[in-house]
């Protein structure tokens, strides 16, 4: 199951028709197919990786919002992960296309937060689909091709009707929340990364910390640290948590959401990616999903960033979105600018050719104060 | 539009900023990138990733004596700022002429002019409060800064007594017409 496109209406600031697609809008060179796009069938391509970047408050993280609750209806057929994000809403309308074993599905629902059960119900749903073929490549979302699936939902109404649909499938997408890393799980996140391969939970804490060997957990609570120069030293869970930077803890955390996606070919939602980790470890991050040797089950890399210089690992700009707000959210394809060729992608983000500069007169109102 | 500054030494820089502070040039603070005069005879990162933050256009205007070197534009910067953009403003002689003139000394000067420079001439003659030029920026300013006014006067000189080029402006026409 791969998301296609999202279009969402009446959600927080966005705008009217505020949507996202994870398909190309531009020509597809072969460089791009090698690295930068996934085909998931005969001529249908999408991302790999794809950015969303604006200047402080424009509406990164809101957009990665949209992409969550989609997800979160496709993997846990209701509002589950993303319940935070719509403890408010009202007559929010949410669709999306989405393509399955061999068909191309479009969604749409409305949800409304029921405040006494603290859950969120879907209503007006329908459902279409149409069978994939390589001459609709360049219509996917003609809806003339797709027709109504008519289903006689016995389900509870916080539960969405692609149950009927997705429910064979074991993981569909999660979001990396560098909020959630806390002490309670780090013998889970060890124990997992055991069971996928032992030797890699060390190389992966070497990559981060330089002055660790490896960890061997014992048991739950007992974990045996050996360091650079062969010094050994037992932590319980509390004490290791102590030892491990910060910076490492997240990484830790961050490496198996990556092995998990690219393992199982789901996709994997950052917000604001550059957070506590060095460029170079996310540029190699993004990288991975570029290489078809390792991404092999056609993941996509979202992520939201400042961090402008990451656009130019990208090849394209069509996997680029820029946040803009000015009264409402507004998502515009990078594609869609005029933009001359001469300089880099990161360039033209801080040059303002996407309006996403920082506003020079308030950076010069703030030092003037710290002049006098 | 905004100008970036760039100032070859020190002293010239510290008597800019002197100018600046009590308003006696074309140009005030808020019309400097960064609100600041760089001293530098190139760009250098810093200056770059200072200009970052602003997409109008850029004046440059380099304050010197010889300006021999040609200013590179990094490509980054291309865009913003145009050859024609780059103004050579020279202090005339050495900017000790200035201190020599302020002093009455100017005829002197000429006639050792051939042995001696001007900050040779300034360090061997010139003196405030007890103290001997040493070409510090500390001296100029404790030199100018209570008589900005005189300072104002003897640019203008300088000026006078320059013969003027073609393509290039002086001190003296960063000055703010009175």
């Amino acid at each position: 199951m791969k998301l296609l496109k999202v279009k969402i209406n009446n959600y927080k600031l966005c705008e009217e028709n505020f949507n996202i697609s994870l398909t190309p809008l531009a020509n597809k060179s072969k460089e791009d197919k090698e690295y930068e796009l996934s085909e998931i069938d005969e001529n249908l391509y999408i991302y790999n990786t794809l950015g969303i970047v604006g200047k402080n408050a424009s509406g990164k993280t809101t957009s990665i919002e949209v992409l969550l609750i989609a997800y979160d209806i496709l993997s846990n057929f209701k509002i589950k992960n993303t319940l935070e994000y719509l403890n408010n809403s009202n007559n929010l309308k949410i669709e999306f296309f989405f393509y399955h074993d061999g068909y191309l599905y479009f969604y749409k629902t409305d949800l409304n937060y029921q405040k006494e059960n603290d859950y969120v119900l879907f209503q007006n749903e329908e459902l279409y689909k149409t069978k994939y073929y390589k001459s609709y490549a360049s219509e996917l979302y003609n809806l003339d091709k797709y027709e109504k699936i008519n289903i006689n939902k016995e389900l509870p109404n916080d539960t969405s009707i692609l149950y009927y649909i997705l429910k064979e499938i074991k993981t569909r997408c999660f979001s990396y929340n560098y909020k959630i890393e806390n002490i309670i799980i780090l013998d889970e996140i060890i124990e997992l990364y055991n069971s996928y391969n032992p030797i890699i939970l060390n190389d992966i804490i070497e990559l981060l910390d330089s002055n660790i060997k490896n960890i061997k957990m014992e048991n739950k609570n007992k974990f045996i640290i050996t360091y650079k120069k062969n010094k050994k030293e037992e932590k319980n869970k509390k004490e290791l948590y102590n030892i491990l930077s910060s910076g490492t803890i997240k990484g830790l955390y961050l490496y198996l959401d990556v092995l998990i996606s690219l393992k199982h070919g789901v996709d994997l939602v950052i917000d604001e990616i550059e957070i506590h980790f060095h460029k170079t470890l996310v540029e190699n991050i993004i990288n991975l999903y570029k290489d078809k040797r390792i991404n092999k089950k056609n993941a996509t890399l979202i992520f939201s960033t400042h961090y402008c210089e990451l656009l130019d690992l990208f090849n394209r700009y069509d996997n680029i979105y820029i946040t803009t707000n000015e009264e409402k959210i507004k998502i515009t394809n990078a594609y869609t600018y005029n933009i001359r060729n001469e300089l880099s992608k990161s360039k033209r983000f801080y040059d303002n050719t996407f309006n996403t500069a920082v506003n020079y007169e308030s950076l010069m109102k703030v030092k003037k104060h710290l002049l006098k | 539009m905004k100008y970036l500054i760039m100032c070859e030494g020190t002293n010239e820089k510290a008597l800019i900023e002197l100018l600046l502070k009590h308003n006696k040039l074309i140009f005030s603070l808020d019309d400097l990138i960064n609100l600041e005069i760089f001293h530098a005879r190139q760009f250098v990162p810093y200056i770059i990733s200072q200009t970052n933050s602003y997409y109008g256009k850029i004046k440059v205007i380099r304050i010197g004596d010889k300006q021999t070197d040609l200013l590179r534009i990094p490509q980054e910067l291309a865009h913003k700022i145009k050859k024609e953009d780059i103004i050579k403003c020279r202090t005339s002689f050495e900017l000790e002429i200035l201190l020599i003139i302020n002093e009455g000394l100017y005829k002197e000067f000429l006639k050792q002019k051939s042995k001696i420079s001007a900050k040779e001439f300034a360090k061997k003659y010139i003196k405030y409060n007890k103290k001997y030029y040493d070409g510090t920026s500390q001296f100029w300013l404790n030199y100018y800064s209570k008589r900005i006014d005189r300072l104002v006067e003897n640019i203008i000189e300088c000026k006078r007594l320059t013969k003027i080029k073609a393509k290039e402006i002086y001190l003296a026409d960063l000055l703010k017409k009175q």
